[in-house]
């Protein structure tokens, strides 16, 4: 019993001396250095190319959703109910979530832009559409990581920007 | 494993508009996940780029994030009069595509 004593308060005291602390953290961080990662990041695939891997860290997205608006250009879309957009209330499995988007004759739609809100990635797919099309329909199954809106942004031949959007809630999230 | 690259293309005449349905097995990894057993992230490989061309001449082209499901499944309309042979290329983040063609 002494004898386990001994050796536990022997570590105890090893560990906390100051020599070791200065000892080791400097180790540990040049070891993640020359690792290419950062000490928080320690899973990632050490060797693995950056253009494997997206630097980013989980949860901040390449960018975030105003950002990703603004660029495809959400700016003064009016919402409309000529954007059909059909999409469960309640997604049981975030990992397929049904997202079906029907915008009228093809003739007059330019490109279809979904978005889901709170993704890492909001923009999730662009359609560009040509007059053979018939109709401007989409329907795909996507991925949703928890609860939020699903937008179809509509951007039509002359310009004009119209876009919809639904409240999904997600029971499991699917972005792994 | 099921064969990736391997798709599959149906086509369904409703009046004046033909829905082309067409899948693709293909794992879609987000770069997000972990594998349970290395414990370590799994780097992305996911479909980014889908041309879907019509008798030679492209009609619709998708530009994808990592959103579509794993097997990511696809339904765009032709107009019926004009759709002969429909050919779909995907391609993913890798830069393999794989392309199924069906005649209406």
């Amino acid at each position: 019993m002494s004898k386990e004593n001994e050796k536990t308060i022997g570590r105890r005291e090893f560990l906390s001396s100051a020599a070791v602390l200065t000892a080791t953290i400097p180790l540990a961080l040049t070891l993640t250095k020359s690792l290419g990662a950062s000490p928080l990041k320690s899973d990632r695939m050490p060797g693995a190319s950056a253009s494997a891997i997206r630097n980013v860290p989980v949860d901040s997205g390449v960018g975030t959703l105003e950002e990703e608006l603004a660029k495809a250009g959400f700016k003064g879309a009016t919402k409309s109910r000529q954007v059909k957009l059909r999409v469960p209330t309640i997604a049981e499995n975030g990992a397929i979530v049904p997202v079906q988007v029907d915008a009228g004759p093809a003739s007059k739609v330019k490109k279809i832009s979904i978005f889901i809100d709170k993704n890492p990635t909001p923009l999730a797919i662009t359609i560009n559409y040509k007059p053979d099309n018939g109709k401007a329909y989409f329907n795909a199954r996507m991925r949703m990581k928890k609860t939020s809106n699903v937008r179809a942004l509509v951007v039509m031949k002359n310009g004009s920007k119209l876009y919809n959007s639904k409240l999904v809630k997600v029971t499991i999230g699917g972005c792994g | 494993m099921a064969a990736i690259g391997k798709s599959i293309i149906s086509t369904k005449t409703r009046g004046d508009l033909v829905y082309v349905r067409t899948i693709l097995i293909h794992p879609q990894h987000t770069g997000r996940a972990k594998d349970k057993k290395t414990k370590r992230l799994i780097p992305e490989l996911y479909v980014n780029r889908i041309t879907v061309k019509n008798g030679g001449k492209v009609v619709t082209t998708m530009n994808a994030g990592a959103a579509l499901s794993q097997n990511p499944y696809i339904e765009i309309t032709l107009s019926a009069s004009k759709a002969s042979r429909i050919q779909v290329t995907w391609r993913d983040t890798s830069g393999k595509s794989w392309n199924n063609s069906k005649s209406v």
